[in-house]
């Protein structure tokens, strides 16, 4: 098997590297100056900021509306609170396992 | 010129002076990488902007366990499968075709000759010539591919070999013609 690895290597190596490489000769591309890569990344970071604190706030306000909506449940009839309690936590907890599992599947050691 | 590892390190704690110039330092090879990935000038420029946007996002959870050059390509060839799944632009022959023509041009224009092996490669679909290039070209092993690109071994396995007699045979072809 290592055998027939080596010979594809070698194949490659005499049949398409060279080329290759004169391709990536003539295809060297102008690298920007340092500080256009400073803006790119400042600019980027601020952006990615900004989305988060919005994302943030979104948050809190549902989380406030669910809230809300919970008590005026619990005030108004106990065991509606109990099922919805109960359909979310199962709902919750199947879908953590999956994000999960599917998390664990999707690992790689930068 | 500072030591990569020492700018790594102060990358992933949020220096953004030392992100961008290990930026900068792979930015040819990057493009390079995406060029001959995809075949496409347009292609490879957009996507190397997205994988650099990705990789800001993504410093602090860069381990350095790999190379940085190595999680870029992850980054990118992730990006460039995502991408092709998401439109297929891969199934539009005919402006693949016209891609590669365009491609053709470009390199016989900067004086290199456009040799049947660049042709062959050029006709392979991306998944085919991403595991192609990352076996044979930067060196990678099966398993380290099938974990930058989140596919089984047993795939990549069978990419490459798929690959390689694909590029044997048009090869042989031209040389027969």
């Amino acid at each position: 098997m290592k055998k027939h690895d080596e010979e594809d290597q070698l194949w490659f190596n005499n049949l398409m590297k060279e080329d290759l490489t004169r391709f990536d000769a003539a295809h060297a591309p102008e690298v920007p100056e340092q500080h256009r890569f400073e803006e790119l990344v400042y600019a980027h970071v601020q952006d990615t900021k900004r989305k988060l604190w919005r994302e943030l706030l979104l948050f809190w306000l549902l989380a406030c509306f669910i809230f809300g909506v919970m008590l005026w449940i619990i005030d108004r009839n106990w065991i509606w609170f109990a099922i919805i309690q109960a359909v979310t936590t199962a709902g919750g907890i199947g879908y953590a396992s999956y994000a999960l599992a599917r998390g664990r599947h999707r690992e790689w050691k930068s | 010129m500072e030591d990569e590892a020492k700018l790594i390190k102060k990358a992933v704690r949020g220096d953004m002076r030392a992100l961008s110039e290990l930026l900068r330092e792979h930015y040819s090879f990057l493009y390079q990488y995406l060029l001959k990935a995809t075949m496409n000038k347009n292609r490879a420029e957009d996507v190397t902007q997205e994988t650099m946007l990705k990789a800001i996002e993504k410093i602090a959870t860069f381990q350095g366990k790999a190379k940085f050059s190595t999680w870029l390509i992850t980054i990118a060839s992730r990006i460039v499968i995502d991408r092709m799944r998401r439109n297929e632009l891969e199934r539009h022959w005919l402006q693949e075709e016209g891609s590669l023509r365009s491609i053709q041009y470009e390199t016989i224009r900067e004086g290199v000759d456009w040799s049947d092996a660049l042709q062959a490669l050029g006709r392979l679909s991306s998944s085919i010539r991403i595991p192609v290039l990352l076996k044979y070209y930067y060196g990678y092993g099966q398993d380290e591919i099938s974990a930058m690109l989140d596919i089984p071994a047993g795939t990549v396995k069978s990419r490459l070999h798929n690959g390689l007699k694909q590029l044997r045979k048009e090869l042989t072809e031209h040389e027969e013609a």
